[in-house]
């Protein structure tokens, strides 16, 4: 048979219709993407496609639209199909009964005889003797295994009499063994051990043994993986086990450990670390429990499934769940500890796990957390900035994260947290992760250990490449382009000053290590500087997003104008504040230096085009007025407004100074000042979603506190738990409440009760109408502004990029009315719940 | 596979909890109902055991169970079909996907499809076409596991997959218009 392979995915034909490939090697690659985003296209090919597509920027597009069409694809399906259901726990266990029952015919009934002759000398030779070994006997012995099988189902007892027969006894099943002994002997596969019969691996060694227990339940009991130095022994028909073991477990079993506590295992996944001396290992003619000290050190980590329960008798009994591990030594209290907390073991894949850091008991509570790359591995040298409350004031940390990507805070015994602020930064040798922009997440507790819900992920961040022009279309060099979050809904601005950038003499700049992803009503803008150009930003899309690797097109910046100025203080050095554009409002400024003459006259001057104000007095006691123009005749001239002097907090954020520029940008973000009330009081705050559910995790702000200059912050009081609650002590002003699924909500000042309800509908979707999108363009900006706007302030700018790589799709949009505006186009659309609205349909 | 081929329950029964969730998935996949899913994973296993006799140490296991498992599913499918629709024979497919994908390119056909959501979607595709999707993007099987499941080529699994991600962009396009 002849077959044609390797064929690949072909395109979709009505996107070769609607953009066709422009070259042989276009329409090459074009076949190969559907393959290549699945990761099933040869890695010749891909390397290829991947050249073309840095230089070929139709095919970049139709990539990113695979891209997309194949993320759509498993949504679709994970949300189309159900989740596959359960089999049965025993469904293995059924399926061989049922075969033992249909196979029965099979068994020759001497062959039965022979099995339980055989299997009865087994158990009466001395220990020292050779165990059975599965794998070196005859298959008529091994169809008599299945003899045994079928015993132990109670179907055989009219077979064998023998009461104690191999079914009611524990034994130890070797797996699989590299570097294992007993007594001396080396094991393998299949071989078995029975009650007081040590297994030991040596140092390098590893080994998998089951352990199937005396019960008639479902074999084997547990799973048990031993690594170099470690053993185990059945005692009493229970494992007893020494060094480093990992288990996993088919249904619940009790483990005794030997300083004479009890471990009780659910169904998980486990390991445990029993300290052992090191002469031990190797005395291999020695029962092993003999020479155990009582002071022993032992470490109970659970991976994963049920919580793990540790019986001790003087002490009493400590669940410790999934995620971390129970600690003690000798008569010492039960210690529980996160994992990740530079505390755990080595990671599981790791075949040795013997260099993994001691485990020191400690007296103090610690917070800890795990950060990874976009990968899942350990980010190892990030960093990592928190913010806690503690007792109603914030404490700050800062913590490098270790090999294992753990890091940890430790305070006083009894000091918890509920939540805290996370901000991490990837190490410097990791340029292609970006940054974890500022948000809070909420903190488990067990113990004196608190750890966070999940780990960091710190995700593929694609570098920002661009260019600047200026209105002759000349490339500009020395522009300083500056990264900033901006937080549309409080409208705070946070620059990231350690990643600004100089164009270069071709206008071009390039920045790494951007937020792949940003919480709820936040978007990254560029704002560009330059002293002889007008101070303008852009928005540029999440860097991990669909739209990341969309080529910017270039950005222009307008000339200054020269003005004339009058009605200023004579003899004065007067300084002009220009608004920044596209920030929120009082978010950004550049400062410029005028001096005045006798008539209070700046015959001419340089200024941009946005709002200007004239700044009079010193810092603390600064006044602006604004200028206006009144006449644009000839050199247009401007004079402060008549009887507009407002202190200069009330027009702007407090500004940090950008350094070597006139530049100035507010620094802050929605969780820098924190509620002292949270944790219990007298208002209490219950979100809920339209179907009644529980709303966990959403953050909660109070409006109504004033700094000392006069603004109105966003003050976070705190998370809801699991049932959807936060309770607070008295809030001034407005409460806003931020879902995790993007959506927000006001709560009026004098709505807030000692239960206030909140229903949280779902967030809704704007989608450009093919007939509305660009001519041309790739990428365009979505200018949203929601109509009655709740918040106090000026209703914020929603900047929003769209492109095919996003289906001109918009999401997470609060439903409402918004204005919206593409271009010079200005439409009203208002954004259903939990569904999507057109433009231009 | 020493182990069963000679017997070994133990080892038998340690292949089943390897594979049980893989070949459960492909059972749902083809049947859509749990109950004929969990027969026809027993059944797979059962035939697989059976059969042990002449399995080619040369070869891969996982294939041969895949192809095991996928006619198991067949052949319930089959029955089943009979049971509930005597006039209905095998080999259907085909032209229902040829009629789904002459109806995309009519948007007037589907019309009535147009408030259905995202499910009705994905079932109104043709097995032939649904099946590859779904091991593929949900069950997180690999081109060459669903060819040894479907028993066709790993070109025509490829095949059907673009065929599906057009089909359903184009009905999805629909609705949005």
């Amino acid at each position: 048979m002849s077959i044609r392979e390797p064929l690949h995915q072909p395109p979709n034909p009505d996107d070769l219709r609607r953009s066709p490939p422009a070259s042989p090697d276009c329409a090459q690659v074009r076949g190969w993407l559907r393959d290549f985003v699945d990761a099933d296209l040869e890695p010749s090919h891909s390397r290829e496609l991947e050249q073309h597509v840095h230089s070929c920027r139709t095919c970049a597009i139709e990539l990113a639209r695979t891209e997309h069409e194949r993320m759509r694809l498993l949504r679709v399906c994970s949300a189309a199909v159900p989740p596959l259901p359960p089999l049965p726990d025993d469904f293995a266990a059924r399926l061989v009964e049922r075969l033992v029952l249909d196979e029965t015919s099979m068994v020759r009934e001497a062959d039965v005889a022979a099995a339980v002759a055989r299997a009865a000398e087994a158990r009466t030779a001395s220990p020292a003797a050779p165990r059975l070994s599965v794998a070196r006997l005859s298959p008529v012995v091994l169809l008599l295994g299945a003899f045994a099988m079928f015993c132990v189902l109670g179907l055989a007892v009219r077979l064998a009499d023998d009461a104690s027969g191999p079914e009611g006894l524990s034994r130890l099943v070797v797996v699989s063994a590299d570097g294992t002994y007993h007594g001396g002997r080396q094991l393998g596969r299949g071989d078995g051990l029975g009650e007081n019969e040590a297994l030991r691996v040596a140092q390098g060694g590893l080994a998998r043994v089951e352990w199937h227990d005396a019960s008639s339940r479902p074999q084997p009991a547990a799973t048990l993986r031993l690594r170099g130095n470690s053993a185990v022994c059945l005692s009493d028909g229970s494992p007893s086990l020494t060094g480093q073991i990992d288990l996993s477990t088919n249904r619940p079993v009790t483990i005794p450990m030997a300083d004479g506590s009890m471990v009780e295992f659910g169904v998980g996944e486990y390991s445990v670390s029993v300290a052992t001396p090191p002469e031990l290992l190797g005395d291999a003619g020695t029962d092993p429990l003999a020479s155990l000290p009582q002071e022993l050190l032992i470490e109970v980590e659970v991976h994963g499934g049920d919580q793990a329960r540790i019986v001790r008798p003087a002490v009493g009994a400590t669940l410790v769940a999934a995620g971390f591990i129970g600690v003690w030594q000798g008569s010492g209290d039960t210690k529980v500890v996160a994992v990740g907390g530079g505390i755990a073991a080595a990671p599981r894949d790791e075949v040795n796990r013997d260099e993994s850091p001691v485990v020191e008991p400690v007296d103090s509570s610690r917070l800890v957390g795990r950060v990874l790359d976009n990968v899942g591995s350990p980010c190892m040298g990030a960093d990592v900035m928190l913010t806690m409350s503690v007792n109603g004031g914030p404490v700050h940390a800062s913590r490098v994260v270790l090999a294992d990507g753990g890091f940890q805070i430790e305070g006083p015994s009894g000091f918890t947290v509920d939540w805290s602020m996370v901000l991490a930064l990837p190490p410097a040798s990791r340029p292609e992760l970006g940054v974890l922009a500022p948000d809070v997440y909420a903190v488990r507790h067990n113990g004196d250990v608190s750890a966070f819900r999940a780990p960091f992920t710190l995700r593929r961040s694609l570098p920002v490449h661009g260019t600047v022009r200026d209105e002759a279309g000349t490339a500009r060099q020395g522009v300083l382009v500056v990264p900033c979050i901006v937080d549309e809904a409080f409208g705070l601005v946070l620059p990231m000053l350690a990643e600004r950038r100089l164009t270069d003499v071709h206008g071009s700049f390039r920045i790494d290590r951007l937020p792949a992803f940003l919480p709820s009503q936040q978007s990254l803008r560029l704002v560009l500087f330059h002293p002889e150009l007008a101070a303008t930003s852009v928005v540029i899309p999440e860097r991990g997003g669909l739209l990341a690797g969309v080529e910017l097109p270039a950005i222009a910046m307008r000339m200054l104008r020269w003005v004339r100025m009058y009605g200023l203080p004579a003899n004065a050095t007067v300084d002009m504040l220009e608004e920044v554009p596209g920030l929120p409002k009082g978010a950004g400024l550049v400062r410029r230096r005028v001096a005045t003459d006798g008539a209070g006259v700046v015959p001419l001057t340089q200024v941009g085009w946005q709002p200007l104000w004239a700044l009079y007095g010193g810092a603390a006691t600064a006044i602006v007025r604004q200028m206006v123009f009144d006449s644009l005749a000839g050199t247009p001239r401007m004079r402060p407004a008549p009887g507009t002097v407002t202190p200069f907090a009330s027009v702007f954020q407090p500004m940090q100074k950008v350094p070597a520029a006139s530049l100035e940008l507010a620094n802050n973000y929605r969780h820098e000042h924190f509620g002292g009330a949270a944790g219990g009081g007298s208002f209490g705050v219950t979100v809920r979603t339209e179907s009644g559910q529980p709303v966990a995790d959403a953050q909660v702000f109070a409006l109504g506190v004033e700094t000392a200059r006069g603004r109105r912050v966003p003050q976070f009081l705190g998370l809801t738990d699991d049932d959807g609650v936060l309770r607070t002590g008295e809030v001034a002003g407005d409460v806003v409440v931020i879902t995790p699924r993007r959506n927000m909500f006001l709560v009026r000042a004098g709505e807030l009760e000692a239960s206030t309800e909140i229903v949280a509908p779902e967030t809704g979707r704007v989608i450009l109408q093919p007939h509305q999108q660009p001519v041309g363009s790739v990428m365009e900006v979505l200018e949203m502004q929601p109509i009655d706007w709740y918040l106090p302030g000026p209703a914020p700018t929603l900047s929003r990029c769209v492109g095919e790589a996003n289906g001109w799709e918009v999401g997470d949009l609060p439903p409402g009315r918004y204005m919206v505006r593409i271009g010079a186009t200005e439409r009203i659309v208002d954004v259903p719940s939990g569904g999507f609205a057109t433009i231009g349909g | 596979m020493l182990q069963i081929q000679a017997g070994d329950l133990g080892a038998f029964e340690q292949l089943v909890r390897r594979y049980q969730t893989m070949v459960h998935a492909l059972a749902m996949s083809i049947l859509r109902r749990p109950e004929d899913a969990e027969e026809a994973t027993q059944d797979a296993f059962l035939k697989l055991f059976r059969a042990r006799g002449s399995f080619d140490h040369q070869r891969a296991l996982e294939p041969w169970l895949l192809r095991i498992a996928g006619n198991a599913c067949r052949d319930r499918l089959r029955r089943r079909r009979v049971a509930e629709l005597p006039g209905v024979r095998g080999g259907e497919e085909g032209q229902v996907a040829m009629a789904q994908l002459s109806d995309a390119r009519h948007p007037g056909a589907v019309r009535e499809h147009l408030g259905s959501s995202v499910r009705d979607h994905l079932e109104q595709l043709s097995p032939r076409v649904r099946e590859p999707l779904e091991l593929k993007y949900l069950r997180g099987y690999t081109n060459q596991q669903i060819a040894a499941a479907l028993d066709i080529s790993v070109s025509n699994v490829k095949v059907q997959i673009a065929r599906g991600k057009d089909l359903l962009a184009s009905r999805l396009q629909e609705v949005r218009e």
